[in-house]
């Protein structure tokens, strides 16, 4: 366990808050007019998924968890949980999806992920920002319809609803960001 | 124009110089004076919260001299108003060193700000509304009602009770905070309204009372001011304690994260305060349109005069969607307070281990002098990015690896 000054925590900072997991999902400083300067946090429970917001003057100390980070393959999901197997020791071990609900999206059967671990407990799973997926369900455009920047929503092979132009058809691969889960562009392989 | 064929994006200039010539001409017909000060000096204003730009003037056969960036024109445009001028205003490059750099961010940026003689707070919250109109009519028209909607005013107690839960106002009265502090004691309002009655000035009261008396009782308000600063502490503290937020209690958990086992890590009431209200209030402020937060806690030392027989101060500070775009003050005019607010800054600077600025005559010469006045300040960049709908100040630097910004 380290002290890291709140106004060094980054975005991806993992941080121990009254004796509960975080990572740091949002930081914006904010410096008064007259008064010491202030880190606003926007923070995620790893165990359950709840957002805190929270701030911390930047003189302040905080608990930075050390995490350890390996790679491990993504097998299956049961709808509770994930399955992953530990690329090094082949060991499989599960990751409850309640603070994870969006990897579901952006992870397929087979693919591997940097997993971090704390005190044997799975932390988090560490997705890219940018994920490529085929889409498994759309709509046929409406012959005619050239309005530009006319979209049409679409689910992707993992199940997300996405809104994309209206020219993306079924079977093509668009790129998604993580982040806000909307569509980028579209791949041509 | 003369055609340049090579492409190039003029919308940024074009954006700030139409808002500049729009500023200029709403003051040049309002009964200001454009002013141009130094941007180097060798005295800036103390103030503990402001980490300096310094650099050093050489002289050709005599070694060299400290000297400065200025933050803010602020003590040009009082010196200058305390030897006579009218009101004034300035467009002026401001540089801040030490600060993170983020969306809002910059260490160098341009500030307008002004100074309306006899002017309160308030008269200049309606000069605000004004440049907010020439502003948005200048750059964007038909901007939305979040920059261009009639400016909202609440004040910091309806925040408090609307956002936070509770009467900020109760806990600062409890704390004694609405009759000591920066309002003097009450004999020394009421001998001071006494004193106006007769049409005798402050200055002339001063010198009117035995020497003696008057440190006396500036040492026993001094205490008082201290020990209602400590309750209020207190108090805040338990508000973040009850709500689980750090810096309550005031605390086990923050002398062991400072690592100096068995000392306690006080926190001042200010700081407190601050806690509370970024993290309870300013996040909540509705954003719909602009916003003007008024009458500021008085503990929070700043040249705001005080609002007399409450724990507030003469203070404003404008949010455009959440991000904090100009302040404003009534300001302190007393020339004890005004020295003695500087002696204590400049106290911080040093105990904060920054550099000691250069003796200056200008502390003495403003406290002398200062009109009954309120001055204002608007971070331009800020301001000109909120209007044209940006979310962060990139849109407006000129070269895309910004020297001032490389890391």
């Amino acid at each position: 366990m380290g002290m890291i000054k709140a106004g060094a925590i980054a975005k991806g900072t993992y941080l121990l808050e009254k004796t509960e997991p975080f990572v740091v999902v949002e930081r914006e400083f904010v410096n008064p007019g007259k008064g010491s300067a202030f880190v606003r946090l926007k923070l995620k429970n790893l165990r359950s998924g709840a957002v805190l917001k929270i701030t911390h003057k930047s003189q302040d100390n905080c608990e930075e968890i050390d995490v350890d980070e390996f790679d491990a393959q993504f097998l299956y999901s049961d709808g509770t949980s994930y399955h992953f197997m530990d690329s090094n020791t082949f060991d499989q071990f599960e990751v409850p999806m309640t603070a994870h609900e969006d990897a579901q999206y952006f992870m397929l059967e087979g693919e591997t992920f940097k997993v971090t671990r704390w005190n044997g407990e799975t932390l988090d799973i560490r997705l890219p920002p940018k994920k490529d997926l085929i889409v498994a369900e759309a709509e046929e455009a409406v012959k005619g319809d050239t309005v530009t920047g006319a979209t049409k929503y679409v689910v992707t092979e993992t199940g997300l609803k996405v809104k994309v132009p209206i020219f993306i058809k079924q079977g093509e691969k668009i790129r998604i960001s993580v982040d806000t889960k909307e569509y980028q562009e579209r791949i041509n392989d | 124009m003369p055609f340049n064929p090579k492409p190039f994006n003029p919308k940024p200039l074009l954006d700030r110089s139409a808002m500049y010539h729009a500023v200029r001409r709403y003051f040049d017909t309002h009964g200001y004076l454009e002013a141009d000060t130094p941007v180097l000096t060798a005295s800036p204003i103390p103030e503990s919260h402001i980490d300096l730009f310094h650099t050093q003037v050489h002289h050709p056969d005599n070694g060299a001299s400290d000297s400065f960036l200025v933050p803010s024109p602020e003590v040009w445009l009082k010196l200058l108003l305390a030897e006579g001028a009218p009101s004034l205003y300035q467009i002026a490059p401001c540089f801040r060193n030490g600060e993170q750099m983020d969306r809002w961010h910059r260490p160098e940026f341009r500030m307008l700000e002004w100074y309306g003689l006899g002017a309160t707070a308030e008269k200049n919250a309606a000069v605000m509304q004004d440049v907010l109109n020439v502003c948005v009519e200048a750059v964007r028209p038909d901007a939305p009602a979040d920059v261009s909607g009639r400016i909202t005013a609440i004040t910091m107690e309806e925040a408090f009770r609307d956002y936070a839960g509770f009467s900020l106002e109760s806990d600062l009265r409890e704390a004694g905070l609405a009759d000591s502090g920066a309002a003097g004691t009450a004999d020394e309002v009421q001998k001071k309204s006494e004193n106006a009655a007769n049409g005798m000035s402050a200055a002339a009261a001063r010198s009117a009372e035995s020497d003696d008396t008057s440190e006396k009782a500036l040492e026993a308000q001094a205490a008082s001011e201290a020990e209602a600063l400590e309750r209020a502490a207190e108090i805040l503290a338990a508000r973040l304690e009850e709500r689980g937020l750090p810096g309550g209690g005031n605390t086990a958990e923050m002398t062991a994260a400072s690592g100096k086992s068995g000392r306690m890590c006080r926190e001042t009431a200010d700081d407190l305060f601050h806690r509370l209200f970024i993290t309870l209030v300013e996040d909540a402020l509705p954003t719909d349109t602009p916003l003007i937060l008024t009458d500021w806690p008085a503990l929070i030392p700043t040249l705001a005069r005080r609002i007399p027989g409450t724990p507030w101060a003469e203070r404003w500070e404008l949010y455009i969607r959440g991000v904090e775009a100009a302040n404003c003050y009534g300001e302190e005019t007393d020339s004890n307070r005004l020295i003695s607010y500087w002696r204590s800054e400049s106290e911080r600077v040093k105990r904060a281990g920054g550099i000691a600025a250069g003796v200056a005559d200008w502390p003495e010469k403003i406290a002398s002098a200062m009109p009954p006045c309120s001055g204002a300040a608007v971070g331009l960049d800020r301001l000109l990015a909120l209007i044209r709908g940006d979310d962060d100040l990139k849109g407006l630097d000129l070269f895309t690896k910004h020297d001032m910004i490389r890391r």
